[in-house]
Parts: structure tokens; C-alpha cells; sequence
């Protein structure tokens, strides 16, 4: 349960429900539907996302490209792992979840391979473009704040 | 069963997401939508409904107290409003720690049970009328808990004082030195009992097992210094439950009763361990340290470690007894595990020590106790068996089958170095599963994996001729490498899962087609309907692939797992008429239809079958839901006018009547899938004690039952009733029985009585379990999971006869076959049927079990060395014949009940894999064995069906020479 559910849950042992509270439920809900659909959609063209942006992203480095071996399929590989603790997130409308289950321990991961802040903030930049691209506008706002969320700890 | 989705996504996060989590996360927003409403409602109406509900309550209660009124009116608003929200955020994970306090107030000041119970049946009644059908029953089922917990806590803090102090008293007059002995005694007793009594209130509700778990967890931790503590709880338990039984007992307590029923029994195990675990482990460690004299290294070390780990599995097949104990057991036994492999013992000492520890325990700690833990150590030691032959040589077949793969196929791997590794990555975490299986109850982890793999080799579409190729090396290596007894319980395993992958990569490339096939038709006719959807077109895609993908992991033995829970979940959403009836039927059709034409036969035969359950699931559910209603009140309506006085005496009989056939429904119609079946036998266990507590008579329940059914034999569709028919008919059916045996007990207590009136009061008692066995698990037997849940008690109660002195095979048939003319003469119908033939195997199996255990070793010992004197087999020690022989004989044995199968095949598999893969064929010193063994029966075994024992063992003998 996410911390505002939680921390409502608890006043409620004390006091009767208010309209405020039925907003915040419904706004919840809405972001699991959202988020649903995002996961839907991001599901069908993940392939295509992310291979165009790993691509793009080592068109724009190339020197990057052979600082270890198999670089793309990695990245590739990373991405999806990344990308797909964000939808959980999204599926449990709860940011917490990717953080504390992947985005804190891969932010680790990440620094040890030294390929700078600038590399990884612009990987996931253009994957944000291309999210765009391909995902219909409510459902990419929300599956790029959750890559916004990730750039912020990768490169904090 | 019913995984969140939260627990769903912490399960399987090693992989990316699967459609099964877009879905659950779809259901988890319609449901808080739901909820929201409901809330909504519930804010609106709260200050209207709970106090005329509760005034209701009191009328009826004959509760006038001002106090007493306000202060619940206040507590049932906290309670409804938690509840409310928990089905607004459909998270009940907060409930329990929520209202803690609001239980521990009710304990400290309880409130007449019956007010409370009334209060939340007329509130509740309030809601049905006034909230849509869709909103109730979702806030209903968590209302529903919530009253059950609620209530079984008030009825307990209303008679705990007197209940506690009256057992302590009892029990301190049976056993009046115990207070002498430890002064502290009663009031630790009865601080005991007063926690059990409130975690076993707050273990009815989502997830609130664990404050119990952790309290016998506990208990049982410090039997060894506190051993006097346990035995007064066992004790006190007993007098409890027996008081309750007497004075107390309705339909609220029947869960907690249970709970308390395990808690007894797995304390009565872990004391009789406690007594006798140094003797078990010092005659392991001798027996074993005088076979393997100079097979240690450094004996003091592994005196040790076996003495230790001897205890260790031993305790950890208690934990599994305990309600909610299987997390701490896989634990305990992964630890064992692990540590037992640390010292590298030789494999014979491994396998020999395993089998003196299930050899010592019985002797040693008496069959009452090792009964309960039998099987379950069996299944231990042989996954620890499985465990240390496969952590030595998985590597090293891994790497062979892997260079072997790219030795043949070069154009791959010389491409892609890197896929060796996934090769191997994958066949590991393959070889992994398949092993893990062997852990009881690890099914729904284990074979989980397994089929997403499965999943992994339809999307990642990998040539064809390459994973067949790879399957065929891993299987070949299997039967290898290992040795003979492990590989024996691999390889049918194996060879059953590879089935699955095969038909997993042939789908790699068909199964688009199939699902095109099967949803184009419904997409055009029903065009309108769907494109009103948002992604309306990419749901019926892929609904139709969650049919067919659960279908198809299905065909793993024992994993109707996904099938069954997705078809619960299908029942409720077709309740709440969310679907359009015509294209759902629709949609399975055309599905069933494009398998038939793009599969292979060999594959329809596995799959259609099961997608024709799917079928006449969605049929028999769709064409309910608008009609059950009715139905279940047309029923109680007719059923209530003719029993007026049932109306009378139980001021719920119409509510609890409804909420009966309601969830017959359900069970009924999932036990069309193997996992259905296990939990309608769970189900219709608990309704033995309803019929008993609340005093129903045959004629009520056989009108209540028979009139269920004809109702929708006429509301329904010809279609849908046939297929009701099916299920409704065996249920029904059990139910039926179940209450004429309870009718017809005394009947069958003074066949007993007489019979056993010569025998000790330790026989009378076990004659008295066998009874009451055959008759209420007895009554079950009309379907397949009542049939395998009445031969693993029996199996359990063989297990026991086996080691009793006085109690002999004669008196056993004797006193079994008055029984069984009894249910002949006594009963009627398939009433009559079920019983008798319960009887009749239970006196086969236990008379002919009873007198073979006690022959057994002797007899196969010289049957075995007759056998090799003829120098007819290869040159294995004397204890693996012995061993081989052993099992067939239980196989034979277990045939006798029906229901047993399954067991029966998994030992023949083994043995035949055995056979013909390790020992070439040449089965000749067993099949002697089994002549030698046949023949002294013949002559030897004046009791029981000794020919159709032999002809089991013939069979046998003839299935390993084929």
C-alpha cells in the first residue's frame, strides 16, 4: 500500500470519511487504469523502444561502445529491467516500489561501470522520446515521469 | 491460492511482466471503482443503517443497555469504515493491524455474541437491498470475515473465563501433581489460552495467520525446557475443544476449532519427538557408523552433523503440521539441505542414512506420532537425496550438454557466443525446478516457474530443431549421470515437463495463428461491442491467450494451479455480469475450434480436454449468474416452508440456507479442475460439523440438496443443467450422506462397541478412528478429491497399524466387516454405496497392511536372497533389492484404496525408470523376489484380499519386464 493510503487508512480509525479522502481513492484507482493501459502498450512495442534507443544512444557515444564487451545487448538488457520495475510501479501506483526494489541497488551497478552522468541521463532521455513516440499521450506522461524518477537517482 | 498482485509481481520479478499482471492489475482498478462507490454509498447511508440495524440486533438480543448500544454502534462504524476501505484500495494488508485495538477492546468488554452476530447480519441484509449487486458482494465478502472474526472473538471473551478456569480445573484434577510441579503453571495456562483464543479469532481474517504461527512456533522452540508447559497444553486443548463441543459450539467456531485441532496434534508430534530425539539420533549414528566403518573422515565431525541433522528434519516435518507452518518448513529443510552436503558423504551414506532415520523414528517414536509425520519425511529425504547427487554432478552435465549443443550447432553459437551461457543459464534454472518439485508443497512456486519458462519459449522463438535437440541432450544426461535412484525420480518428471516445452517451442510458431483463428470471428461479430472498450481489441486477444496459455500449462501434472484461480476469478466477474454470455461462449468455442485445426492430435488430445472443462465452465457460470437468485431463493422459500420449525429454532436458517447453495455453487463448478476438487473435499469437511452443531436433520438436508439441484435443473438451459448436473450431483451428494451418517452414528457406535467390548481402551480408540474416518471422509468419496483426501488419512491410519502389538490383522477384518455389513443393512441409496465400499477398503488395506508390515522384512530379506542365489541379476547390494521390493509391495497395497493412484503410478514410474534405463532390462532378481513374496502370501495371509494383492504385485512384475 503506498504511504498516503496507509497513513489514510489509519486516520480513518478516528474520524469518518470525507470527500477529500474519496478523491484521493479515486485518483489512485484512475492510475492503475492508467497505468494498465500504459503497461499494455508499453508491452507491445518495448522490442522497437528500446532497441532504437540503445542504438541512438551509442550513435551519439560511440567511444562508449567498446569500453566493455557486448555494450548494446547489455544496455538493452539493463533497460528492460529498469523500464520494467517502473511499470510495476505504475501497475501498483506506488513510485516506492521501483525504487526500493531496483532504481537505489541498479544506481549502484551503474556508477561502478563509469560511463558518466551524462551518458546515462541521455540514454534515458531519448528512451523518454521514444516512449513518446510510441505510447498514447496520458499513458507516456505518466511512464516518463517514472523515468524522470529513475535519471534523478541514476545520476544523484 | 489467491495471489495479490503485489505478491504476484514479488514472485516472478526475476522476469519481465506478463500479461497475468496487466490483468490482475485491470481487476485491482475495477474493483477499487468498486470500492470507491460503495464507499461513497456507505458514507451516505452509515448514519441510517448501522443504528436501525443494530436496534434490530438488540430487539432480537434482548439487549436494552444504552452503553452497550452506543458503544458497538461506535465500533461498528470504525469497523465498516476499515472495511470499506479496504475494499476501496483492495488492500486488506492494513485490516488486521487496523483494528487490533478495536479486538482488543471487544476482549477486555465483550458484547453479547448474538447482538453482534445479528447486528452484521441485519446491516448486512440493509446493504444487499440497497447497494447494487456488483458493489455488496465485493464489500460483503470482507464484511463476512470481519463478522466471523468479530463474533468468534466475542463468543470467546464471553465464555473464556469459564471455559479456561473449567478446563485448568479439570485439568488439574487429572493431573493434579503438575501444579505441585511448577506453580507458575495455571496462570501461564491461562494466559495461553487467552492468546489462542484471540489469535485464532484474528487468524480468520486476510493474512492474519501470523500472530498464531509465530505464538506455536514459539511454544514449540521451547519444549525442551519447558516440556511440562506443552503437555498441559495438549491437555487443556483437549478439554477445551470437548467443552466447546458440548455447550458452545456453532458455526463461528468451526474454523477456530480446526485451527486448535492442528495446534493440538503438531504439539502432541514435537513433544513425542522432544522425548525421543536422542535415542533416534544415537541409533542412526550407531547403525550407521557400524555399516560405514571406514567411510568418514573425521568421525567426531560426522557424529555431529548426523545426530544434528537427524533432529533438524525431523522437526522441520513437525513445523508443517502447524497452521500456516510451510514457509518455516521449506526453510528448515533447504537448511538441512545445505548443511548435509557441506561435509561430502559418500552417496550410500547419505541414502543409507535417510533411510535409518525413517527406520529409527518409527520404531522409536511410535506410530501415533510418526503417522502424522510419515509422509512428509519420506518426501524430504528423498528431495535431500535428489538434493546432493544433483548439487555434484548439475554443473558438470550443464556444461557438457551446453558444448555438446554448440559442438552440433556451430552456425549458432560460433554467431552469438554469449547464447551458451543463456543455454546454460537456462537449463540450470530447468533442472533446478524439476529437482524443487520434490519439496512438499512446492508445487505452486516450482511448477509456476516451470510453466513461465514455457512462456519464455513461445515469445523468444528459438529454432525449433535447436531446443528439441538441447531437451533431448539434457534428458539423456539426466539418465546418465545420476544415479539410478535419483534419476528414477528425475526422469519422469522431466520427461512429463519436457512434454509441456516441447509443445511450447512447436508454438513458437503457430500459436499466433491459433489465436488469430480463434478471435477474428468474435472480433467481427462482435465488432460494436468491443471497439466501446478502451483497448477493447487487444483484451480479446488477450483474453483468448490467458484461456489458452493456463490451458496449456496445465498439461505439467499437477498444475491446474493458474487454471483454477483464473476460473474463481472468472466465476465472480460473471456474478457481477460484466461479460456478454453469448460472446464469451462464443469465444472459448472458436478457441477449442482453432486448436482442433491448427494443432497436431497428439497435442489435442492433452489440450482439448482441458479447454472443454474451460468450455463447460463458461457455460454452466454465464448462464447462472442471471438466475442464481432466484434459484436460491426460490429453494429456501420451499425448503423453509416445509421444515417451519428450523425457521423457528435458528434465526439465520434463511440467511445461512442462501449463503450455503451460493458457495455450493462455486465449489462445485470449480471442481472441474483438479485443484477445485482439492478445495471442494476442503469445503465439504467443515460441513460435517455444520450439520452436527446446528442439529439438521436427513430430511432437511435431503430436501434442502436434492431441491437445490432440481431448481436448476429447471431454471437452466438443457446445456448448462447437464453440465450443473455434473458437478452439483456428487456434492449434493456427499452432503447428503454426511448427514446420514451422522443420523446413523449411534447405529454404528454400537456395532463398534460390541465388537470391541474384549479389546484394550488404546484399540477401542484406534478402531474408533478408523470408524469415524470411514464414515465422514467416507462420505466424501462421491468425487475425486474426497476419494484421494479418504486414502491419505487411511494411509496415514496403515501407517500407524503397522506398529501395533495387540491390535491384530484378524481383529481388524473382523471388526471393519460388521461395519461394512452395517452401512449395507443400515443405510440406503448411494448413501449406502459410498460407506460400504469405504469400509470394505479400509479393512482390506488396514488388515492386509497390518499383517504384511509385520512380515515384511524377514520376508523380503529371504525372498531377495533366494532370488540372487539363482544368480539371475546384477550385482547390487542385498538393501537395494530389499528396497525395490519394499516399494512395489506398498504400491500393491495402496491399491487396494481407491483414490491411491496417483501414488501407485509415481512408485511404478520410478521403479520401471529404474529398470529399464539403469539395470538394462534385467529385472530378474526382482521379479524372483515378487514370485518368493506371492507364493508365502498365498500360503501365509489368512485375511484379507491376499489375491488381489498378488495380482497387483503380478502386474507389477509384468509392467517392469515389459
Amino acid at each position: 500500500m503506498n504511504t498516503a493510503l496507509r497513513q489514510l487508512s489509519q486516520e480513518l480509525l478516528t474520524r469518518p470519511i470525507q470527500g477529500a479522502d474519496l478523491q484521493l481513492l479515486k485518483s489512485h484507482s484512475q492510475k492503475i487504469r492508467v497505468g494498465a493501459s500504459a503497461a499494455i502498450q508499453f508491452k507491445d512495442a518495448q522490442g522497437i523502444i528500446i532497441d532504437r534507443t540503445v542504438r541512438e544512444i551509442y550513435k551519439k557515444y560511440p567511444d562508449k561502445l567498446n569500453q566493455y564487451r557486448d555494450c548494446e545487448a547489455k544496455t538493452a538488457r539493463d533497460m528492460h529491467l529498469v523500464i520494467g520495475y517502473c511499470v510495476y510501479s505504475l501497475l501498483l501506483d506506488d513510485p516506492d516500489y521501483a525504487k526500493e526494489r531496483m532504481l537505489y541497488w541498479f544506481r549502484t551497478v551503474l556508477k561502478n561501470y563509469e560511463f558518466g552522468d551524462s551518458f546515462i541521463a541521455d540514454c534515458y532521455t531519448i528512451l523518454k522520446s521514444h516512449i513518446a513516440k510510441y505510447l498514447e499521450e496520458q499513458e507516456a506522461v505518466m511512464m516518463n515521469h517514472m523515468v524522470d524518477e529513475s535519471i534523478a537517482i541514476f545520476v544523484s | 491460492m489467491d495471489f495479490t498482485l503485489q505478491e504476484l509481481i514479488d514472485k516472478t520479478r526475476q522476469r519481465l511482466m506478463t500479461d497475468q499482471e496487466i490483468v490482475l492489475a485491470e481487476r485491482r482498478a475495477r474493483r477499487m471503482e468498486l470500492g470507491i462507490a460503495s464507499l461513497e454509498r456507505w458514507q451516505q447511508v452509515e448514519s441510517t443503517l448501522i443504528p436501525a440495524a443494530i436496534k434490530k440486533a438488540a430487539d432480537e438480543s434482548g439487549v436494552s443497555d444504552p452503553a452497550i448500544i452506543s458503544t458497538f454502534d461506535e465500533i461498528l462504524r470504525v469497523i465498516l469504515r476499515q472495511v470499506a476501505f479496504a475494499s476501496g484500495s483492495d488492500d486488506a494488508t492494513r485490516l488486521v493491524k487496523n483494528l487490533e485495538s478495536v479486538h482488543r477492546a471487544f476482549w477486555k468488554s465483550p458484547v453479547p455474541t448474538a447482538f453482534v452476530s445479528l447486528s452484521f447480519e441485519h446491516l448486512r441484509d440493509a446493504l444487499k437491498k440497497s447497494f447494487p449487486v456488483a458493489e455488496f458482494n465485493q464489500l460483503d465478502r470482507m464484511i463476512r470475515l470481519e463478522q466471523l472474526s468479530l463474533v468468534s472473538l466475542c463468543s470467546f471473551a464471553g465464555i473464556q473465563e469459564s471455559l479456561i478456569r473449567q478446563s485448568l480445573d479439570d485439568l488439574f484434577k487429572l493431573n493434579s501433581k503438575w501444579e505441585v510441579q511448577d506453580a507458575s503453571l495455571r496462570r501461564r495456562l491461562q494466559q495461553f489460552a487467552e492468546t489462542l483464543m484471540q489469535f485464532s479469532a484474528r487468524a480468520l481474517l486476510p493474512e492474519g495467520g501470523g500472530p498464531l504461527a509465530d505464538l506455536i512456533a514459539r511454544t514449540n522452540e521451547k519444549i525442551k525446557r519447558d516440556r511440562l508447559f506443552a503437555m498441559a497444553i495438549v491437555e487443556l486443548l483437549g478439554l477445551m475443544m470437548g467443552m466447546m463441543r458440548s455447550r458452545e459450539l456453532n458455526r463461528y467456531h468451526l474454523k477456530t476449532n480446526h485451527l486448535w485441532l492442528e495446534v493440538q496434534r503438531s504439539l502432541k508430534v514435537a513433544l513425542v519427538l522432544n522425548q525421543t530425539r536422542d535415542a533416534i539420533s544415537q541409533s542412526v549414528w550407531k547403525k550407521l557408523s557400524d555399516e560405514f566403518r571406514n567411510g568418514f573422515e573425521d568421525l567426531k565431525e560426522a557424529e555431529k552433523a548426523i545426530k544434528q541433522d537427524s533432529y533438524e528434519l525431523l522437526a522441520a516435518c513437525v513445523i508443517l503440521l502447524t497452521p500456516s507452518g510451510t514457509e518455516k518448513f521449506h526453510k528448515a529443510v533447504l537448511e538441512v539441505d545445505r548443511r548435509i552436503y557441506r561435509y561430502k558423504f559418500q552417496e550410500a551414506i547419505v541414502q543409507r542414512w535417510l533411510h535409518l532415520l525413517q527406520e529409527e523414528s518409527a520404531r522409536i517414536m511410535g506410530a501415533e506420532a510418526f503417522g502424522d509425520i510419515a509422509e512428509t519425511l519420506e518426501q524430504s529425504c528423498t528431495f535431500i537425496l535428489v538434493a546432493g547427487d544433483f548439487a555434484t554432478k548439475r554443473a558438470q552435465i550443464l556444461v557438457d550438454v551446453a558444448q555438446k549443443l554448440a559442438d552440433e550447432f556451430p552456425e549458432v553459437f560460433e554467431r552469438k557466443a554469449r547464447y551458451l551461457s543463456y543455454v546454460i543459464r537456462d537449463h540450470e534454472a530447468l533442472l533446478d525446478s524439476v529437482y524443487q518439485t520434490l519439496l512438499p508443497q512446492s508445487e505452486l512456486t516450482t511448477l509456476g516457474r516451470i510453466a513461465i519458462f514455457g512462456d519464455v519459449l513461445i515469445a523468444d522463438k528459438f529454432p525449433k530443431k535447436l531446443m528439441f535437440r538441447s531437451f533431448e541432450l539434457l534428458e539423456a544426461a539426466v539418465a546418465e549421470r545420476f544415479t539410478d535412484r535419483v534419476a528414477g525420480v528425475l526422469q519422469p518428471r522431466l520427461e512429463a515437463i519436457m512434454r509441456y516445452l516441447r509443445v511450447c517451442v512447436e508454438l513458437a510458431t503457430t500459436e499466433e495463428k491459433i489465436l488469430k483463428d480463434a478471435t477474428e470471428p468474435i472480433l467481427a461479430q462482435y465488432k460494436d461491442k468491443i471497439s466501446s472498450f478502451k483497448n477493447g481489441e487487444t483484451k480479446v486477444r488477450r483474453d483468448a491467450r490467458t484461456f489458452f496459455r493456463s490451458a496449456l500449462a496445465s498439461i505439467i501434472p499437477g498444475n491446474e494451479y493458474d487454471l483454477t484461480w483464473g476460473h474463481d476469478v472468472l466465476f465472480e466477474t460473471l456474478q457481477d455480469r460484466q461479460f456478454d454470455e453469448a460472446m464469451m461462449n462464443a469465444h472459448i468455442n472458436s478457441l477449442i475450434a482453432s486448436v482442433k485445426s491448427n494443432l497436431d492430435a497428439e497435442t489435442c488430445a492433452w489440450l482439448v480436454p482441458i479447454l472443454d472443462r474451460c468450455r463447460k465452465f463458461t457455460v454452466a457460470a454465464s448462464a447462472l449468474a442471471s438466475k442464481e437468485e432466484k434459484i436460491i431463493d426460490q429453494t429456501v422459500k420451499t425448503v423453509l416452508e416445509k421444515h417451519p420449525h428450523i425457521a423457528l429454532s435458528h434465526a439465520s436458517a434463511s440467511r445461512h440456507l442462501s449463503r450455503d447453495f451460493s458457495r455450493l455453487f462455486r465449489f462445485s463448478l470449480l471442481s472441474l479442475f483438479q485443484k477445485g476438487q482439492e478445495k471442494m473435499a476442503h469445503n465439504l469437511d467443515i460441513f460435517y460439523d455444520v450439520i452436527v452443531s446446528e442439529e439438521l436433520s436427513v430430511s432437511y438436508i435431503r430436501d434442502c440438496y436434492e431441491g437445490i439441484r432440481n431448481a436448476v435443473k429447471i431454471n437452466l438451459n438443457a446445456d448448462a443443467a447437464s453440465i450443473w448436473m455434473e458437478v452439483l450431483n456428487p456434492s449434493c451428494q456427499a452432503i447428503i450422506t454426511t448427514a446420514e451418517v451422522i443420523d446413523r452414528a449411534p447405529t454404528f457406535e454400537g456395532i463398534l462397541s460390541s465388537q470391541t467390548a474384549e479389546l484394550s481402551a488404546n484399540d477401542k480408540a484406534q478402531l474408533a478412528t478408523i470408524t469415524r474416518l470411514c464414515l465422514q471422509a467416507g462420505a466424501l468419496t462421491s468425487f475425486r478429491g474426497g476419494q484421494v483426501n479418504f486414502a491419505r488419512e487411511l494411509r496415514k491410519e496403515g501407517l500407524k497399524l503397522a506398529a501395533h502389538e495387540t491390535l491384530t490383522p484378524e481383529i481388524i477384518w473382523k471388526v471393519l466387516s460388521e461395519l461394512h455389513l452395517g452401512a449395507q443393512n443400515f443405510l440406503e441409496g448411494e448413501s449406502r454405496n459410498l460407506i460400504a465400499n469405504a469400509f470394505q477398503s479400509a479393512r482390506d488395506y488396514l488388515s492386509l497392511q497390518s499383517k504384511v508390515s509385520r512380515m515384511e522384512l524377514e520376508l523380503l530379506k529371504v525372498a531377495v536372497e533366494k532370488a540372487r542365489a539363482k544368480g539371475t541379476g546384477p550385482s547390487l547390494p542385498q538393501n537395494i533389492f530389499q528396497q525395490d521390493g519394499r516399494y512395489l509391495l506398498q504400491a500393491a497395497l495402496l491399491s487396494l484404496i481407491p483414490g491411491c493412484d496417483e501414488s501407485c503410478t509415481q512408485i511404478r514410474q520410478t521403479l520401471s525408470t529404474i529398470y529399464r534405463h539403469h539395470r538394462q532390462g534385467n529385472h530378474g532378481v526382482i521379479t524372483s523376489t515378487l514370485e518368493h513374496m506371492k507364493a508365502t502370501f498365498q500360503q501365509e495371509v489368512k485375511v484379507g484380499p491376499v489375491g488381489t494383492l498378488n495380482a497387483h504385485l503380478d502386474s507389477f512384475a509384468k509392467s517392469l519386464a515389459a
